[in-house]
């Protein structure tokens, strides 16, 4: 979606930093003193979300730059940490929560490096692994064609050998990615799903090729690369679709795959649709047409609906063995998950409080030769 | 308040029983057609008791008109008015007459007109829902909700807020088929605004089902949502749902009463909307029968089978009922059944 209206916080000052996002918006910002203008100037339309899709407001960021992952209660998570530089999204997924996670939701750039490298700085000073992401609260590489904040952290995690960065997106914005000295620090991650899903719930996302042939682009670059495939959905036929999707990933091009090499490949991650009851209402009314919602949803232990489990599981077996048929020693796990499901699907679980954490630091620290002190 | 009124004796005959802009009680007094035939199609018993009523006591409160160039039109009293049609003798009436003050009726008069049609039922008994929709339905067409609302406690002799003026507003506009059923309290209101993003034909299929059904509030609403939501999944309308075979041969029952047949059609829906989770449920079920755990032993499956705990739970009030549960479940333990229920 493009931007059509540009705010800008006048308690920040004038840097290169934002005198080079104006530019690439192409708009005049209007200063304003207080955030409720941006947020009323939002909340004005008949459709909140979309406007504040279109609407950019430079700002800085007022709570912590680092933060945990929220993760959720009762299923396992992975100990993720979270880079908050900005918010929302210009795509426009059907099942994104970001449509009922902010009140108004409004795409927010933080801006101040400084204070975001200060804060990494003492991350790295505590010597130990950390994963961390600006993928959780907006798209990683939407900034990319407008700031040079993604291109100046992979240089920031180049220069430590304990943390990684992990750059999640739908896009295949990457060119300012190419010529940097990354050495193995940065993930370039993206969320795949099939071309049915692709159409009719992620408008104004790259198409699956165009995904893939990013990521192989990144991986002759020297990156590792990291798939979510999240959210899974369940539809008739969707087995056989994903099954193409992973032949996709991995098939050479001869056979009109990507090409891409298993152990290029630090994680991939499952997780099928589960969304706060809230959701329901945003996507029936801004996606009439999506059928997403009616699946077969019961309410999970945290409270968000979720597929009935064995429905879930059945999906999960069958991409973990469609995805071992070429990957089979590629490391997979499932974003908030339980114990029978892991169990179920992957055969193991990891029971103990960080254990999953651990699992993935394993691996990046193999993979993206980390040191640990 | 607009218009000078006085108390003047009116021809029954010059009053016009048809226009009926500013009746919002329920019950129809008057058809389309206005011949003789079409007056015995009203609700006689009704307006016979009156018209007797009137006839040997008098009339106590008199009708409220407006003089339309030669004629009157009924404001508040239709239900008086049509009761004097039968008494035969009775050729004109006292009334309160509200005299134009132009020959196009201003914006004022005709909210003081409405104002007066609604508060003069509404200070002598409490409105149903259709009565409020009716007068929020009337006003509306001169005054804004948030107007109606500060003026409602003088109008319907109760605060309404904006919200439910404005879900009034929304009900109103409504088809026909469904002010039905929320007159015959076959549709809660709440309900009924369910259906208010659906087209015509299909708000029409739900009243057409819901006037063989009876149910609560909630499940009503339940029915709704699955039928929407089956239909949207399955690719098929709404009409086509509702008269499938499965919630036909239910409705078209003659020897199950209604909220029987509310209740197998929600069962029907239910295992339709979600078929793996009833499937699991039933098959729960079968095997809890097969455990054949006798003595009031509850077993229970975690809620949607989403968690791992499953739950046993009986009372006790003496040792041997213990040791009784004790060695009933110590006996289920050992059940090959159970290991297959048991993750």
């Amino acid at each position: 979606m493009k931007i059509d209206t540009l705010f800008m916080d006048r308690h920040l000052n004038s840097s290169d930093e934002t005198d080079y996002i104006i530019q690439k918006v192409g708009l005049q910002p209007e200063y304003v003193i207080d955030s409720r203008v941006v947020y009323d100037h939002v909340n004005a339309s008949e459709d909140p979300v979309t406007k504040g899709k279109q609407t950019l407001y430079i700002t800085e960021n007022h709570g912590a730059v680092i933060k945990e992952c929220p993760g959720t209660s009762h299923y396992t998570c992975c100990d993720y940490t979270i880079l908050h530089t900005g918010t929302f999204c210009t795509m426009d997924c059907s099942y994104c929560i970001l449509q009922a996670y902010f009140h108004p939701p409004v795409l927010q750039y933080f801006a101040g490096q400084k204070k975001i490298f200060n804060a990494l700085d003492d991350l790295f000073a505590q010597k130990k692994t950390f994963r961390v992401g600006t993928g959780e609260f907006t798209d990683s590489l939407i900034w990319e064609k407008l700031s040079q904040l993604p291109s100046n952290l992979v240089k920031k995690f180049a220069g430590q050998k304990s943390s990684i960065l992990e750059l999640k997106t739908k896009t295949i914005n990457i060119d300012s990615l190419k010529e940097i000295d990354h050495n193995q620090k940065t993930v370039i991650a993206w969320s795949l799903n099939t071309p049915a899903v692709i159409k009719s719930e992620e408008r104004d996302t790259a198409s699956l090729k165009a995904r893939l042939h990013a990521a192989k682009r990144c991986e002759k670059w020297g990156y590792r690369l990291a798939f979510h495939f999240d959210p899974l959905v369940i539809y008739d036929g969707c087995e056989l679709d994903y099954k193409e999707v992973i032949r996709s990933i991995f098939a050479d091009s001869a056979s009109g795959g990507a090409g891409i090499l298993p152990e290029s490949i630090v994680w991939i991650s499952l997780g099928t649709f589960r969304f706060m009851p809230p959701l329901k209402q945003v996507i029936e009314k801004r996606f009439p047409d999506s059928r997403i919602p009616y699946g077969e949803f019961i309410t999970g232990l945290d409270n968000k609906m979720r597929y009935f489990k064995p429905l879930r599981i059945a999906l999960y077996q069958k991409i973990v063995s469609y995805i071992r048929e070429y990957a089979p020693a590629v490391l997979l796990y499932f974003c908030m998950e339980d114990q029978d499901v892991w169990e179920k699907s992957l055969g193991f679980f990891p029971k103990r409080e960080g254990a999953l954490g651990e699992i993935l630091d394993r691996s990046v620290t193999e993979k993206c030769n980390l040191v640990n002190l | 308040m607009s218009g000078n009124r006085i108390i003047e004796q009116v021809k029954i005959d010059d009053i016009d029983l048809s226009d009926e802009t500013y009746k919002i009680s329920s019950g129809k007094f008057h058809s389309a057609d206005s011949s003789e035939n079409s007056l015995k199609r009203l609700n006689s018993n009704a307006l016979h008791a009156l018209a007797d009523s009137i006839e040997k006591i008098g009339l106590i409160n008199l009708p409220i008109l407006k003089k339309v160039k030669d004629r009157y039109m009924i404001i508040c009293g239709f239900k008086r008015v049509h009761a004097m049609k039968f008494i035969n003798c009775m050729l004109q009436t006292s009334a309160t007459v509200i005299l134009p003050e132009s020959a196009e009726p201003s914006q004022e008069e005709k909210i003081s007109c409405a104002s007066i049609a609604i508060a003069d039922n509404a200070f002598q008994r409490q409105l149903n829902v259709m009565e409020q929709l009716r007068g929020v339905s009337l006003l509306k067409e001169y005054l804004s909700i948030e107007q109606i609302a500060l003026s409602s406690h003088l109008i319907f002799n109760s605060r309404m807020n904006v919200a439910m003026i404005r879900m009034f507003d929304e009900l109103s506009r409504m088809p026909e088929s469904v002010h039905e059923l929320i007159e015959n309290e076959r549709l809660a209101m709440t309900t009924a605004l369910k259906l208010k993003e659906c087209a015509i034909e299909e708000i029409d299929s739900f009243a057409d089902l819901f006037l063989k059904i009876r149910t609560g509030l909630n499940k009503q609403k339940e029915i709704i949502t699955n039928i929407i939501e089956i239909a949207a999944r399955e690719d098929i309308s709404i009409a086509d749902l509702i008269s499938s075979d499965d919630i036909i041969s239910i409705t078209d029952q003659d020897d199950i009463d209604e909220n029987r047949k509310g209740n197998l059609v929600r069962s029907i829906l239910l295992q339709r909307r979600y078929p793996n989770l009833s499937k699991a449920k039933e098959q729960f079920a079968e095997n809890f029968k097969k455990l054949s755990m006798k003595g009031d032993i509850k077993f229970d499956p975690p809620v949607d089978f989403e968690g791992r705990d499953y739950t046993f739970s009986f009372k006790v009030s003496t040792v041997e009922e213990l040791t009784q549960k004790v060695e009933i479940l110590s006996r289920v333990s050992h059940n090959p059944l159970i290991g297959q229920i048991l993750p």
